[in-house]
């Protein structure tokens, strides 16, 4: 799946939009918390799909050098995916809203709260790391697609100064 | 096509990941007594014997499921601080990092 990176930009503004949204339901209350953490599910499996041909790359090749960043952004990815999906999965667990709207009423063990709650913690780390590994990433086209058409408004235009150029006339023979 | 597969590919590892992480829950004490396992309120007793249950039902209005605009923008800057601590944290541990990789090249040239 090619796409361009303000694509790519605006769909991880979105997400991490969504995110800090989610973290926070006492900003939503909980029906938006529940609904809003199941469409972060479709958010996050089109970020993963923009970013296929980076994962299988990596997934490849492993074992071939262990110590380059990208292992470590890897493995830092998948952790965080492993929490995103525990949150999700608890959430979906203890859910009144989303579960009850679609007809499912689950008996389960209380212990998932404490594990929805695990989960949203290590997220939370995990996002600041995953952001901290992308830094150069966020910085250079946060500037470019967002600061600098911002200031460029705000600059004054500068007028070409006017500049006589001689011309050459033929004479006429 | 492609990317249905690739779709089914991601779901396929949610849905594993999961399945591990519903395991583990549902077959390990994670958090709370056998009690709570089975959903219950844990039981207490007063000063006179009797048991009693100690969080039964969740009074109307609790504020764990209504909104409020001015603790819930509190607390998203609170998790947005934690998010640029974090952030910074890991920015110098690399700052570090790359420090100690110059000055070791440096030695080595010299």
């Amino acid at each position: 799946m090619k796409t361009s990176t303000k694509t790519n930009l605006i769909l991880d503004i979105t997400i991490f939009t969504a995110f800090l949204v989610i973290a926070n339901p006492k900003l939503t209350g909980n029906t938006i918390h529940e609904w809003l953490g199941v469409s972060l599910t479709a958010a996050i499996v089109t970020h993963l799909l923009f970013h296929w041909h980076w994962l299988v790359n990596v997934t490849r090749n492993f074992f071939k050098n262990l110590f380059s960043p990208s292992r470590l952004n890897y493995v830092v990815n998948a952790l965080f995916f492993v929490a995103m999906t525990g949150a999700f999965l608890s959430g979906l667990m203890i859910s009144k809203d989303v579960m009850s709207f679609l007809g499912i009423q689950l008996d389960v063990s209380r212990s998932w709260k404490s594990i929805h709650n695990l989960a949203s913690d290590a997220s939370v780390i995990l996002l600041g790391v995953h952001f901290a590994l992308h830094w150069k990433w966020i910085v250079t086209h946060v500037d470019r697609y967002m600061v600098a058409p911002i200031r460029r408004l705000f600059q004054p235009r500068v007028r070409k100064p006017l500049v006589a150029i001689p011309v050459q006339l033929e004479k006429e023979s | 096509m492609k990317i249905v597969l690739r779709i089914l590919v991601i779901l396929l590892v949610v849905v594993a990941v999961s399945g591990g992480v519903y395991a583990l829950v549902e077959n390990t004490n994670i958090g709370f007594g056998s009690e709570a396992q089975r959903g219950e309120m844990p039981q207490m007793t007063n000063a006179d014997g009797q048991s009693f249950q100690a969080m039964g039902e969740r009074p109307d209005g609790g504020d764990e499921h209504s909104a409020s605009l001015s603790r819930g923008l509190s607390e998203l800057l609170v998790t947005l601080g934690k998010i640029g601590i974090i952030t910074i944290i890991v920015l110098s541990l690399q700052k570090g990092f790359d420090l100690l990789q110059r000055l070791k090249l440096k030695t080595v040239q010299s």
